[in-house]
């Protein structure tokens, strides 16, 4: 992975404001460590005195951030109950996993601000690929791309309007991705 | 540099009546053709083609069905599927 300067700093922006809808906001300072999920506080007294690691247990509801709901979003399409339930018990290990793999490009982009690039094994590329797509995903939320055709759209933006700059960021992020899949051989 | 993607294709008659649940991958205008075909490779073991071709039809059709399996089975797939920046839910087969 090579990355001019501005490009890093371009992508820590990206990623540390993924991090942190993603952390709720909560705790902003304090990103994910790579081996340390955000940690969801335990309202499970049994859970406690058996020192065991169990989803939180309160309800967890659905984000009203269009961007953090197609981060994380329903798993019935017809079910609300089940559907809070699937949330309740995912919601904080999901909410981890994304932010460790944000974490790990944060480290990677730290070695490339100073060497220019770097090599990706095969742990750091899967991270790069799925933060990438959240990334993307997040830019897409904020620029209302709902059909393929509002691609179209925008790319007609005139040059001042504010969201020609965030179009080119999802836009490059994508080339990224491509880049990405055909290092490892999946193009 | 990575390992391929298992190629060990997921048999259909692992399908039995009490196992009567499906996870449906749906179209989004934001994730990337190959990034969906590689996806569903890596996460299910298909084949390329098989993996294209499920992706060509969330595309066309705007959803498919990617995996069957018990209710539990498919939570963690939608889980997995999810963690990947995918849009997926499950629902009773048939």
């Amino acid at each position: 992975m090579r990355l001019g300067e501005a490009e890093v700093r371009l992508l820590v922006q990206v990623v540390d404001e993924l991090d942190l809808l993603l952390s709720g906001g909560a705790d902003a300072d304090q990103p994910a460590t790579s081996d340390q999920p955000a940690p969801a506080a335990s309202t499970d007294p049994l859970a406690e005195m058996a020192g065991l690691d169990w989803p939180d247990s309160t309800a967890v509801e659905t984000p009203t951030d269009p961007a953090l709901r197609r981060l994380l979003p329903d798993a019935y399409r017809d079910d609300d109950a089940a559907a809070a339930e699937f949330r309740r018990y995912t919601d904080a290990t999901l909410r981890g996993e994304k932010r460790a793999d944000a974490t790990v490009v944060r480290q990677g982009l730290a070695s490339i601000a100073v060497t220019g690039k770097r090599v990706l094994d095969d742990r750091q590329t899967q991270a790069w690929l799925r933060c990438l797509t959240d990334a993307r995903l997040v830019l897409a939320s904020r620029l209302d791309i709902e059909k393929a055709d509002d691609h179209q759209r925008l790319a007609r933006l005139d040059a001042d309007d504010p969201r020609t700059m965030i179009y080119t960021v999802y836009s490059w992020l994508g080339g990224l991705l491509e880049d990405l899949l055909a290092a490892i051989g999946a193009t | 540099m990575s390992s391929a993607p298992a190629q060990v294709e997921r048999p259909e008659s692992d399908v039995r009546p009490d196992q009567p649940w499906v996870t449906i991958v749906w179209d989004d205008p934001v994730n990337l053709m190959t990034y969906v075909t590689y996806v569903f490779q890596k996460l299910f073991g298909y084949p390329k083609a098989k993996a294209e071709r499920l992706m060509m039809q969330v595309h066309v059709e705007g959803r498919a069905a990617v995996s069957v399996g018990s209710r539990e089975q498919m939570e963690n797939d939608v889980q997995r599927l999810h963690a990947h920046g995918l849009w997926a839910t499950l629902q009773k087969d048939g």
